[in-house]
């Protein structure tokens, strides 16, 4: 892998994958950077490589949240205090810390279809493949998802014709 | 698949996509380096033959330690000895003997003795009456009577 590429793969999807993990763990940083060392070790590089980073960060970020889990039990104030998800935008129909409260009720299976296709830009086949389940499963979450998110958020509509 | 999607959801969609996700806070430099080195060849050969060198030092540590006392190997080794040189007669050099010092106890010098008297005395004195010899056998003619001897004059 060349450190072009390497650097291109930061720059376009290291915000995504930090978000991504971050529906699990709260060191996503360094899950997404352990992601990228193991990606630039790989031999051969992988066919998907979005995808696969994707992959990585999830199981690291699984084997974070454990890890979280367990320190949590001895460290209750340190979880107090999470960081943003989302930068702030000025013109947004939707306020990031909203956003990101209505996210945080949603099922992790559900959130991380939202985060993956939203954010990640995947879509829904290596979204399954990802979650381990099919495309049209994957996409059932996601619409699932919309559906809470639109309740909770009670997004306006900024096109007024696309109502029924 | 978004294409069929409800509109209303698809406005859910849109509004929430529009929204950034917080820049990850990752050192961009570090991460580079750290990658580089993580696809920088193992060196494994020189890996594998420190291993091997400890792991053969250790054995040999081991064997070292824990072997028997060697046992001492007896051999049979003729030598052949050669005759020594025969020394050269010595050179009669007349030496004179150092002068005595006067601060040490002179013993007196032996004197060889030069009478028939003496050298019988000095026998005598060395071995006893051994020095004597053997008594030479008694003559056999009859001894002289004095009858004998005034005829013989």
């Amino acid at each position: 892998m060349t450190p072009q590429l390497l650097g291109q793969l930061i720059d376009d999807h290291a915000a995504a994958l930090t978000l991504f993990a971050r529906q699990w763990c709260a060191a996503p940083e360094d899950v997404v950077q352990e992601a990228f060392v193991k990606l630039s070790a790989q031999r051969p590089l992988p066919n998907d490589p979005v995808g696969w980073l994707f992959r990585v960060v999830r199981n690291g970020a699984s084997s974070a949240a454990r890890a979280d889990r367990r320190r949590q039990r001895h460290e209750t104030g340190a979880a107090a205090h999470r960081p943003a998800w989302f930068a702030a935008t000025e013109n947004a129909a939707i306020d990031g810390t909203d956003a990101a409260a209505a996210l945080e009720t949603l099922a992790i299976e559900e959130r991380e279809v939202v985060v993956a296709h939203l954010w990640g830009g995947l879509t829904f086949e290596q979204i399954g493949q990802l979650a381990g389940v099919s495309s049209s499963t994957a996409h059932r979450r996601y619409l699932k998802a919309l559906s809470t998110l639109r309740e909770r958020l009670r997004v306006p509509c900024p096109n007024p014709s696309t109502l029924d | 698949m978004s294409e069929s999607l409800d509109p209303r959801l698809n406005d859910v969609a849109a509004a929430l996509s529009a929204l950034a996700p917080r820049p990850a806070a990752l050192d961009r430099d570090r991460l580079l380096f750290r990658a580089g080195r993580a696809s920088a060849p193992r060196p494994w050969f020189w890996r594998l033959s420190a291993a091997a060198s400890t792991i053969a030092a250790v054995v040999l540590a081991a064997i070292l330690l824990v072997r028997p006392a060697p046992t001492p190997i007896e051999r049979v080794v003729y030598v052949q000895v050669t005759p020594a040189p025969i020394p050269a007669p010595p050179m009669e050099v007349a030496v004179t003997p150092p002068a005595p010092l006067e601060s040490e106890p002179q013993e007196p010098a032996y004197s060889w003795p030069s009478t028939p008297y003496t050298r019988l005395e000095d026998r005598l004195l060395r071995w006893g009456l051994d020095g004597l010899g053997e008594p030479s056998p008694a003559p056999a003619a009859p001894p002289e009577t004095l009858k004998s001897l005034l005829q013989s004059l």
